[in-house]
């Protein structure tokens, strides 16, 4: 079974729930956020292996390249281009789709293995990392996919790109983490759009929640989109953040984590192995 | 000599597009002729990548000059290996920019 946990905004809590929840559900913990990776603050697992991750890229052999320029019309991406004596590549740019490879005439193009990021391995936990300047956090999250076969909560990149896309693919139940703000109400609907044109069951968790503001309660009615919690505004929440540790901790949060369990096993009934 | 100057619109009264690899047109002035011919920036649409491709198609298309805005590191990498020179044009319509180019006031962009 695959839970995965959205926003659309930035900072509402995706990790701060994937990882509470994780541990109360005794599910394993997948971070997927390949860019900023940050749930091993709160979850402090030993690294027990680490594997790399690459996408293979052209490289050219000058004997055989007749500088016909096929593979720059065939690539998609732009990330080659002829110039005067040679063909140029921009490793930054290509997505390793092959292309080039398969449609070079001449066969002057070797697929190469370029490292791009990488995965830890500890109990019950993976975290995919992206390098420093890569800018494509796609193939970590898929190797991910193909790695994690137990029951998982994954946590996704903020937003509702491509990457946040691989991250839902497969998953069984998306939870929409939101907040109070016309921010975050604004991108929890573009969550909701994108989860509904996967055809994903969804619930919204409201993080940092009062009383006194509805918004988020009266949209859910609106769409009938169904309103699974209110983990309340609460400073011991923020200060515990803060220094590393997980809201379960607190005997109140513990109660909410444990009400949320009990929330999503109900749904997921049947479906949990 | 062929000028290609990037530009906000298809006429020579149009503002020079500050963009390189998004410019919505590109205006090719023939020094002999004396004439602008515009075309659409088929690059700009581009998901990534728009300024090695209009890199690319400045290759193919016989350019001597190019007056724009900036241009960005990999565009530059194409531009390297060609003996085509660049200028920077900062808020200057394109009749405005080539003479200033030709009077030789415009910030050179360094492409090697």
């Amino acid at each position: 079974m695959k839970i995965v946990v959205i926003s659309g905004k930035g900072g509402t809590g995706k990790t701060t729930l994937a990882t509470n929840l994780s541990k109360v559900m005794n599910l394993s913990y997948v971070d997927c956020d390949v860019e900023e990776p940050n749930g091993h603050i709160f979850l402090k697992p030993l690294i027990k292996s680490i594997q790399t991750v690459t996408i293979p890229n052209p490289v050219f052999d000058s004997n055989k390249c007749i500088l016909c320029g096929k593979c720059t019309e065939f690539c998609q991406f732009n990330a080659l281009a002829k110039v005067l004596t040679n063909i140029k590549l921009f490793p930054s740019l290509c997505h390793g789709c092959g292309a080039c490879f398969y449609g070079c005439p001449e066969n002057a193009i070797e697929e190469v293995p370029r490292v791009i990021g990488h995965i830890e391995m500890g109990k019950k936990f993976y975290k995919g990392s992206l390098n420093i300047q890569e800018p494509m956090g796609g193939p970590i999250i898929s190797e991910l996919n193909q790695m994690v076969h137990e029951d998982a909560i994954f946590d996704a990149p903020p937003g509702t790109s491509c990457s946040v896309v691989k991250t839902l693919e497969g998953a069984n139940y998306a939870i929409l983490v939101t907040e109070p703000t016309q921010f975050g109400l604004h991108d929890l609907k573009l969550a909701v759009e994108l989860v509904r044109s996967m055809k994903i069951p969804f619930g919204v968790i409201e993080n940092r929640s009062l009383e006194q503001v509805d918004m988020v309660r009266s949209y859910c009615k609106e769409a009938s989109i169904e309103y699974i919690y209110a983990l309340p505004f609460s400073r011991t929440a923020a200060s515990t953040y803060a220094t590393g540790k997980l809201l379960i901790e607190d005997i109140n949060f513990n109660n909410h984590f444990r009400n949320i369990k009990d929330i999503i096993n109900k749904k997921m009934k049947g479906v949990l192995s | 000599m062929n000028i290609l100057i990037t530009s906000q619109a298809n006429h020579k009264n149009a503002l020079v597009d500050e963009r390189f690899g998004r410019c919505d047109y590109y205006c090719i002035y023939n020094t002999n002729e004396k004439d602008f011919i515009f075309h659409n920036n088929l690059s700009k649409s581009a998901n990534q990548g728009a300024g090695v491709s209009f890199s690319q198609k400045i290759l193919e298309s016989n350019i001597d000059v190019i007056l724009t805005g900036k241009i960005g590191p990999k565009a530059l990498d194409v531009l390297d290996s060609s003996n085509i020179s660049a200028f920077e044009v900062t808020n200057m319509n394109i009749e405005k920019a080539i003479q200033a180019y030709q009077n030789k006031t415009l910030k050179v962009i360094a492409i090697k």
